[in-house]
């Protein structure tokens, strides 16, 4: 076939769709086998999908009835290619990270755990904040140095209270996970951004872990995702053409805590200095 | 004084969703359509989100009342 395909998933080469299941445009999803592995598939005609939450919920309903069937890697969302030769060019690029990938996530979920806060006040660093401002008689370059390091010492503060939050989750669902990545005060609303891999029939005593570690913070907020498909875990691509977003984001994250409404017109520009 | 952020739950799953499908996953060598540009602002929109508008109210006036005049203007 010829027209561009739609890429939704990876599965075990000898494996077939649900009967009748469709994709974008109501086109019918199909397996395009190539060695040990398949690529779940749908022909499509437009060229450009926007990430709407009518697109995204459609990828990820063909990916989780996929996955009801037997193992499956979800594939990032917008993932078009031009022809069933060139899907088979594709899993021939990457076979055996794909087909390792498969083996260690295929039937394995992930669950999001996101702990929102009103950062809390973190005491004047020792000797630092107005006594080190106050001796500053040398202009004004010691004393904005000065304003750099109390912010630089704030800032490590709050960070400590952060990962002491997810010293504690990770002690309270840790016994039912696989894997984890966790993002600490990644901008400063949010304590925690974590994802654990688990097994499937671990979910329940996950959710309760993280409900204990809930309720032990009232005044936070924890917010509880999944189960999905182990988006987080497949193998990195170790340099590809786009930007890293988590970067770029992190850096939106940082501008934001600095100068608030100018982010829009500047967080590219700090993309571009790096 | 604190004001509890107001996040519907579908919201939230939404935009945990998006955070998955979008930036992670499989990465085949294709033509990846979504634009780098269309994602930031998905991203800030969450970040947005999550910053309470307390905080966002707070540097707003902050940033007004402070003097630009001597920085770049584009």
């Amino acid at each position: 076939v010829t027209e561009r395909q739609y890429v939704y998933a990876i599965q075990a080469h000898d494996s077939t769709p649900p009967p009748n299941l469709r994709g974008f445009e109501g086109c019918i999803i199909r397996n395009v086998p190539w060695r040990r592995l398949s690529a779940v598939v749908s022909s499509v005609a437009e060229i450009e999908f926007g990430p709407t939450a009518e697109n995204v919920l459609l990828h990820e309903s063909v990916v989780e009835a996929v996955r009801r069937d037997g193992k499956a890697l979800p594939v990032r969302f917008g993932t078009i290619v031009e022809s069933d030769d060139a899907v088979r060019h594709a899993l021939d690029e990457r076979h055996d990270v794909l087909l390792g990938d498969l083996e260690r996530l295929g039937d394995k979920v992930e669950l999001g755990v996101t702990v929102l806060w009103q950062p809390p006040a973190v005491a004047a660093p020792e000797g630092s904040a107005d006594s080190l401002q106050a001796s500053a008689t040398s202009g004004a370059g010691t004393t904005y140095l000065y304003a750099l390091l109390n912010e630089h010492r704030r800032d490590r503060a709050l960070r400590d209270k952060a990962q002491a939050l997810a010293d504690e989750l990770n002690e309270l669902v840790q016994p039912h996970t696989l894997d984890r990545r966790i993002a600490i005060l990644p901008v400063p609303r949010l304590a925690i951004r974590a994802t654990y891999l688990l097994e499937a029939e671990q979910s329940p005593a996950f959710l309760e872990g993280a409900r204990k570690a809930r309720e032990r913070h009232p005044d936070h907020r924890y917010l509880i995702s999944g189960p999905w498909p182990p988006y987080s875990f497949v193998t990195a691509v170790e340099a590809h053409d786009g930007a890293d977003i988590g970067t770029l984001l992190q850096d939106a994250g940082r501008l934001l805590s600095i100068s608030g409404m100018k982010i829009a017109k500047h967080d590219r520009t700090a993309d571009d200095g790096r | 004084m604190s004001v509890t952020p107001r996040i519907d739950t579908e919201e939230v799953t939404l935009l945990e969703l998006l955070d998955r499908v979008i930036d992670r996953g499989v990465y085949l060598s294709g033509d990846i359509t979504i634009s780098v540009a269309d994602v930031d602002l998905i991203y800030l929109g969450l970040k947005l989100m999550l910053t309470s508008t307390e905080r966002a109210e707070q540097m707003r006036a902050s940033a007004a009342a402070r003097s630009w005049g001597d920085l770049p203007r584009d």
